[in-house]
Formats: structure tokens, sequence, C-alpha cells
């Protein structure tokens, strides 16, 4: 259906409002604690989330 | 009587309502009727009157606030610190986030009372809230045997039901707050993309999401946008514009003609035109508007972005680190898969499979990438149709609330050919302001005020003065 439409000339509007670059400064913030982080997985060990076996 | 919003948080402000009192008759009702209705996925009563319990103690030492003990009701997609947030899916089962969403956090800082979880479809994947796998499918308070419209049909539903003020985050990202607000008779605001942070959404189309607010009048929702809005460093996509109501004028309306042929329901279109026509009596002309590209492409467009960006989105979700898991058996695919088989909905796995297929390597260009481009000349089309008038107003959807058994009847195509009228402004980002228009069979019928992007206070002026019109 699409291809009926000639889009040659247009940019793609992977933002339908125009976005300016909105880098902030590269220092750290506040940001969760290990426990808030794990607090909602049931698959954790050792402070680390647990998941399946990558090798056999 | 139901105050409003700005006069509740008045009498609140001068002692004449206690936000506790108000807090527990809220709460009363919740109990009593969402057992008939499920507006609500969660709800805890002890949760709602604690937070009032502080309120109350820290107003009689002169807090003040825009929302001063408002309930606001928050969709199911939306982090609330502590409370269960499932966006309608299984697959977030249990998942009590550590964080508030931005808009939730500036809407507790405003001294709002946050009531629960509102019901929706499995993250916004629907038009009538009937699809997920968490929570049940909210009935309208008009006639229990139809839908509330979606994806924010459990928010637009409870602000139809309730005799209290109270007033409804919401979010939408093709429709899912018009198309509810339609079909349950209440006001609603999508703002422009980016005018409230995203931040604490659980996403579905990162390029289409917007939060928004559901109300009885428009101008509750007004207000409850002005808290919302603002820059947020936590969302790079979020604009440094602060929405404010501003004071309505004469205005060009445009009409739609294309979009307009395009609904085969005449009562809707009549009771539609009926109130457009009263807009003459603000000192409005109205005039018809040519929008041919986004009649015929919008819906199309619309669900090849969507479904792509979902299908990423979706990616993460795979119960390792919250909500649904299981027995850690098997590799990485066998447990992800089994994760994801179990828990995601038939429309979600539709939607990740059809976006997963746009993307694919050889496809990406041909779909992903040609509906972007696509999506420009929508949009641009919508920007010469804004320098001809000032708003665009069309019926929010083609049809009243259906009943279950109609839509049961729908194929997925016909489901998504209900988009017609939300999708265009959705897909350009477009803010949108609706009102009730007037009944058709008993049923609500919206209309929608579209305006260019950051004028949202132009279309809430003229949906208010509209309101004040009746």
């Amino acid at each position: 259906m699409l291809d009926k439409l000639d889009v040659s000339n247009e940019e793609p509007s992977f933002q339908p409002v125009k976005i300016r670059n909105s880098m902030r400064e590269d220092v750290a913030g506040k940001c969760l604690s290990r426990e808030e982080a794990l607090s909602n997985t049931s698959h954790k060990k050792n402070g680390y989330f647990k998941g399946p076996s990558v090798m056999q | 009587m139901i105050y409003s919003a700005r006069d509740f948080v008045e009498r609140v402000s001068c002692g004449e309502i206690s936000v506790l009192e108000h807090a527990e008759k809220i709460c009363s009702e919740i109990e009593a009727k969402n057992n008939e209705y499920f507006h609500f996925n969660c709800f805890q009563k002890d949760y709602v009157i604690s937070q009032a319990e502080l309120l109350e103690k820290e107003i009689k030492k002169g807090r003040s606030g825009k929302l001063l003990g408002v309930p606001v009701s928050v969709k199911d997609c939306l982090c609330v610190k502590g409370l269960e947030s499932r966006a309608g899916s299984r697959i977030l089962s249990g998942y009590k986030p550590v964080f508030d969403a931005t808009a939730v956090a500036r809407a507790k800082s405003e001294g709002a009372i946050i009531l629960g979880k509102t019901s929706q479809d499995e993250f916004g994947f629907g038009t009538f809230s009937i699809h997920h796998t968490a929570g049940n499918v909210p009935l309208n308070p008009l006639d229990k045997t139809r839908s509330c419209g979606g994806s924010s049909g459990g928010a637009a539903g409870f602000a139809a039901l309730t005799e209290n003020t109270h007033v409804a985050i919401a979010e939408s990202t093709g429709g899912s707050i018009a198309c509810p607000a339609s079909f349950c008779g209440v006001s609603s605001i999508t703002p422009t993309y980016g005018v409230v942070s995203r931040y604490g959404l659980m996403d579905y189309t990162c390029s289409l999401d917007k939060i928004g607010a559901i109300g009885k009048s428009i101008d509750d929702a007004s207000l409850l946008l002005e808290v919302m809005s603002g820059k947020d460093e936590r969302d790079s996509t979020s604009a440094d514009f602060n929405y404010y109501p501003a004071k309505f004028s004469k205005m060009n309306l445009g009409v739609p003609t294309e979009l307009i042929d395009s609904i085969e329901n005449s009562r809707v279109k009549k009771v539609f035109w009926e109130k457009v026509l009263k807009a003459e009596e603000l000192g409005c002309k109205i005039s018809n508007v040519s929008l041919p590209l986004n009649a015929k492409y919008g819906v199309a467009v619309y669900y090849l972005i969507a479904m792509s960006e979902a299908s990423t989105n979706l990616a993460k979700y795979c119960g390792m680190r919250y909500g649904f898991s299981k027995k850690l058996v098997g590799d990485f695919n066998e447990y992800f898969s089994s994760v994801r088989s179990d828990a995601f909905g038939e429309e979600a796995k539709r939607r990740i499979i059809i976006g997963t297929f746009a993307r694919m390597s050889g496809f990406r260009d041909a779909y992903y990438l040609k509906a972007m481009k696509v999506r420009t000349k929508l949009i641009n089309e919508f920007k010469r149709v804004f320098s001809q008038v000032d708003l665009v107003v069309s019926p929010s959807m083609p049809m009243v609330a259906p009943k279950f058994s109609e839509i049961e009847k729908l194929s997925p195509l016909e489901n998504y050919a209900a988009d017609l009228c939300t999708v265009p402004p959705n897909l350009g980002g477009f803010p949108h302001a609706t009102t009730n228009a007037g009944k058709c069979n008993g049923l609500p019928v919206g209309l929608m005020a579209i305006a260019n992007h950051f004028e949202d206070a132009k279309a809430v002026s003229f949906v208010s003065a509209l309101e004040g019109l009746m």
C-alpha cells in the first residue's frame, strides 16, 4: 500500500517533533541501590541476578 | 455535588473539605463498585488512606499544592512506587516499582492522592480494553455490555463512574486516551509528544507514547497536565515546555473532509456536526480542510511503526529481573521463550511477530524506514493545514462504544481500522483535546480538537469554551 507513495525526497521522522541533542554532563547521578535493583527478582545469588545456563 | 478539581483544592485549602474524609468516601465507592466494573487493576484502601492521613497533617501545617488532596488514578503502565504495576500484562506479575514515574512524582509533589492502577489493554495493545493477561476487562458505566474503549479503559470508565472529584493519568500511543474518553463521555487531553516525560512509563512505542489526562471536564484534565508537563533530564525526548491553560479567543476551525467521508456511521456524524456548529456561537469560523494522505495511509503507517518499536520494547521482559518468572530450566533461549510464551497474550505475540518481521534485515528499509518517511509526509500535510486554520476538529471515534459481542466478530484488521480518527494526530505527535459532543441512542459521541505542536492550550481553551456552552 505504501509503495504507491513517492518518498524519495523525504527524511524519516524517527520522532514526530524535532528534538535537539540533549546530552547531559557526564557525571554519575543517584541510581538504584543493589538491594532495590534486586528487590523484584526471585533469581539472585551473591548480590547478582542469576540467569539460565549459558553453557551446558 | 461533584466539585471540579480546582474548586476542590480551594475548598481543601480553606479547610472546608477534609482530604481524609474525601479519601475514605472515594475508597468506599471503589470497594463497592470495582467488582462490578473492574476499572482498577490494583487498589489498596490502606495505601490511599495512609497518604490522606499524612497529607491532612501537612495541610494543618500549611502545605499547599495545585492538586491538594485530589484523588488521582494511574494507568497500569506507569510505575508507582510500591504498587504492583503490570501494564495489563501477566509478564509483569508481582512487579512493584522502586521508583515513581515522573508524571506520578509530579502529581504527588502537588498534593495528589494516588488511588491505584487502572485497567488497560496489555501494554496498550488495543482499542477496546479487551486484550489483557492481568486484571479484568473494564465495563462501560453507561452500559455494562459495552466496552470502555482502550487502551486507557479503566481510567475513562472510572472518570465517568465516580461521584467524587478525581482525575486520571492516562497514556496514548495511537488513540488510547481519546478513544475511551469518547466511549465513556468524559474529557481528555493528549499533549504534544514530549510535553510529559515518559520516565517510568512501560513503553509501547517510544516515538508515539504520550502521557495525558482524563477528567469529568476538560478543565480537570488541564490542571493535571499543567502539573505533569515540563522538561525532565531522565527522558531525553522530553520537551523544554511547560503547559499552562490559555484564555479562549475566536478561532478558525477546519473539518477534514476525507476523514469525515470515511466514517460510515451517519448518526455519529450528525451528533458531531450539531456540536461543531455550536462553535459559531463562540465566534468561530468553520471550513473544510483536506488531509487525504492522513486519511488514506495513517492507520497503515501507524501500525508498522507501532509494532516495529513494540517488538524491541518488549524484548526486555524475560522473567529474570522482575515480573513473571519460572524455575530456571534450560538455556537462555529455552527459558526466555518459555516465559514469554506463557505470559504474553495473543495480541502482544501478534504485534511482536509482525514488528520483528518489519525490522528484519532486507525488510527494514521497505517497511519500517518507508513508514517513517511517509510519517514525514503526513506531518507536513497537517502543518500545511495549520497554516490555514487554528484547529482541526473531527469525531474522536467513528463509532459509539460497541458491545463486547460485536467486538468478538471483528477481524484484527477491522479492529485496527477503528483507530481511523485518532491515529493521524497521534502519529504526528499533535496535541488533541476531546469532549462529549452529545449522545447517539444514549451513548456518547466524542469531539476532538487537534492543534499544531505545542499549541496544546489552544485546543484545550476551545474545548473548555465549548463545554461552557452546555
